[in-house]
């Protein structure tokens, strides 16, 4: 059955810092792939919150340029992660290095920076708060 | 009459209850005291060591490029915003999200690369 008032859209930083789930990527030198999976899918749900924020204020922003070049750079950033989050690693079936991570690590943190930029522009307050919550 | 000692379990709620009280009051005021900044039209004045606390990041290094002849460095922007109040947090370095904004606005066109080893940014001279 379809709900009546379809899903609640994350329209706000405090929205979208209860709604993530803080990644923390594994330390060891060897990871498994229930490891790799495991990080992989609390990415792709935070990519999917970052960009239902982004769908959800972009109209508004349309009459502020640097809103704008902000918000379209973190929406470039969250397809960057998502898919880094596709690539499949073969031959995956002992643990491997971390370092298999290590590109996925990378575009996830210009992510996470390019959300704090966004955070700077609407409320300076929750940055660190939103650092955290990623 | 003696008082009765708390459990650590309760000291650590009342604790913890009391610093939740102190942020929720601590929020409302900042929100207080930003819809009172907000009443007043118009910029910070340029010489305001908080000059740039009404602007985002890409606004403030616009405003500054206008105002100086040269192309600046990451360096000399970060420099210039930390001086003028602009907000950072403290988790992510100052050079990382100034740097983020640059190469941003450097995509869009609004600030180019005036040296060729790329180490001024400047503001865009492309007309339209």
């Amino acid at each position: 059955m379809q709900p009546l008032f379809g899903r609640i859209k994350i329209t706000t930083i405090d929205g979208l810092i209860a709604a993530l789930t803080p990644v923390r990527f594994p330390d060891d030198q060897q990871i498994t792939v229930a490891a790799v999976i495991q990080v992989k899918g609390e990415i792709r749900a935070n990519c999917d919150l970052l960009l239902e924020y982004v769908h959800a204020v972009l109209p508004t922003a349309v009459a502020s340029p640097g809103r704008l070049i902000i918000l379209n750079q973190l929406r470039r950033d969250v397809f960057e992660v998502r898919s880094e989050c596709g690539k499949v690693s073969v031959n995956f079936l002992r643990p491997r290095h971390k370092r298999i991570l290590s590109r996925l690590r990378a575009a996830y943190e210009e992510m996470r920076l390019a959300a704090i930029v966004v955070c700077q522009q609407e409320e300076p307050a929750l940055i660190d708060s939103l650092a955290v919550a990623l | 009459m003696a008082k009765a000692r708390k459990r650590v379990p309760d000291r650590r709620e009342d604790t913890l209850s009391r610093l939740a009280d102190e942020y929720r009051e601590a929020l409302r005021y900042t929100g207080e005291l930003r819809r009172a900044i907000d009443c007043f039209n118009g910029p910070i004045p340029h010489d305001s060591p908080q000059r740039y606390l009404r602007q985002d990041v890409g606004d403030a290094i616009l405003s500054y490029l206008a105002r100086v002849p040269r192309g600046k460095s990451i360096k000399d922007l970060v420099h210039e915003l930390e001086e003028g109040g602009c907000i950072f947090g403290v988790i992510k370095s100052p050079n990382e999200i100034v740097t983020k904004v640059v190469k941003a606005y450097i995509q869009i066109g609004r600030l180019e690369w005036t040296d060729r080893k790329q180490t001024l940014v400047g503001l865009s001279q492309k007309k339209g």
